[in-house]
């Protein structure tokens, strides 16, 4: 099971990474307040970037200390069914929701520290890949530009 | 002259020199997955860094330094492959594996351009001989 989930991350990971997943064009349809979009994009990347953060710092500690891992699971857990319902619900990352899911429901079957950083270092990986694709939505100079003029001319 | 790569980035090639001997770790690592390719996003906080994302982690602080002028590092926080394409004041240490020698100021028009558009390709190669 737990060898399965993660070559099925693996697979799904290297399906986007040159290629655009198809959350990307389900997140652009996606309006938020007054209809435009904008807020849902930026909000996509702070949950992702989130996300890839925790899952980076937790594989980090049980990679270089003695937890007890059944503890760190248990937490890992909750945080993964959080983002999942966001991904899904909030910014129709609708496959992205799956595969944290996925990856969630195989923590169950973690036994050792190993195996914890193999799963959550491959999911790490993808939640990061989706962020860099939802990045590139963003048109980060004109929004920077429109900032400053904001703030120069706030009537 | 050690070990060299070249970098792409949209029209303009460059060298940089791998530091092998205060990184040999992590340019062992950089080596073992060449051809290293992507889609360059600029950074938000640092006002002359590109990077873009490796399949691959390094847990280690080889090498670890205060980036500078054409120095390549790897921040392992989100497996990304960084490139300080001209005078800028870093977040903090990472480890740094290389230092382009030849043609940065190439590399640097095509880098500057990502902020307005990104998505530019990069590619890393050993360059032979």
């Amino acid at each position: 099971m737990l060898s399965e989930t993660v070559a099925a991350l693996s697979a799904a990971r290297q399906a986007i990474w040159e290629n655009e997943p198809a959350d990307i064009a389900r997140l652009r349809t996606r309006k938020g307040t007054r209809q435009q979009g904008a807020s849902a994009i930026l909000y996509a990347t702070a949950k992702l970037g989130q996300l890839t953060v925790f899952l980076n710092h937790l594989r980090g500690v049980v990679l270089q200390n003695p937890v007890e891992l059944e503890t760190v699971k248990v937490i890992t857990e909750s945080l993964l069914e959080f983002y999942a319902a966001q991904y899904g619900g909030f910014y129709q990352l609708t496959d992205t929701a799956h595969i944290v899911r996925q990856a969630k429901h195989a923590l169950a079957h973690v036994q050792s520290a190993e195996e914890y950083v193999r799963l959550i270092g491959e999911l790490a990986l993808y939640v990061g890949r989706v962020d860099y694709w939802v990045d590139y939505e963003i048109p980060w100079a004109q929004f920077g530009e429109c900032f400053e003029q904001n703030l120069a001319h706030p009537d | 002259m050690g070990k060299q790569i070249t970098i792409t980035i949209g029209n303009e090639q460059g060298t940089a020199e791998l530091l092998t001997e205060l990184a040999p770790q992590l340019c062992e690592t950089i080596e073992r997955h060449l051809p290293l390719t992507g889609l360059l996003t600029h950074a938000k906080l640092v006002d002359r860094e590109v990077f873009f994302q490796a399949p691959f982690f390094y847990d280690q602080a080889e090498n670890n330094k205060f980036s500078e002028k054409g120095d390549l590092g790897f921040w392992n926080g989100r497996q990304s492959l960084c490139f300080f394409y001209d005078d800028m004041t870093p977040l903090g240490n990472i480890p740094t594996f290389a230092r382009v020698t030849e043609n940065l100021a190439g590399l640097q028009r095509e880098a500057a351009q990502v902020w307005a558009c990104p998505k530019t390709r990069i590619t890393i190669t050993r360059k032979e001989g």
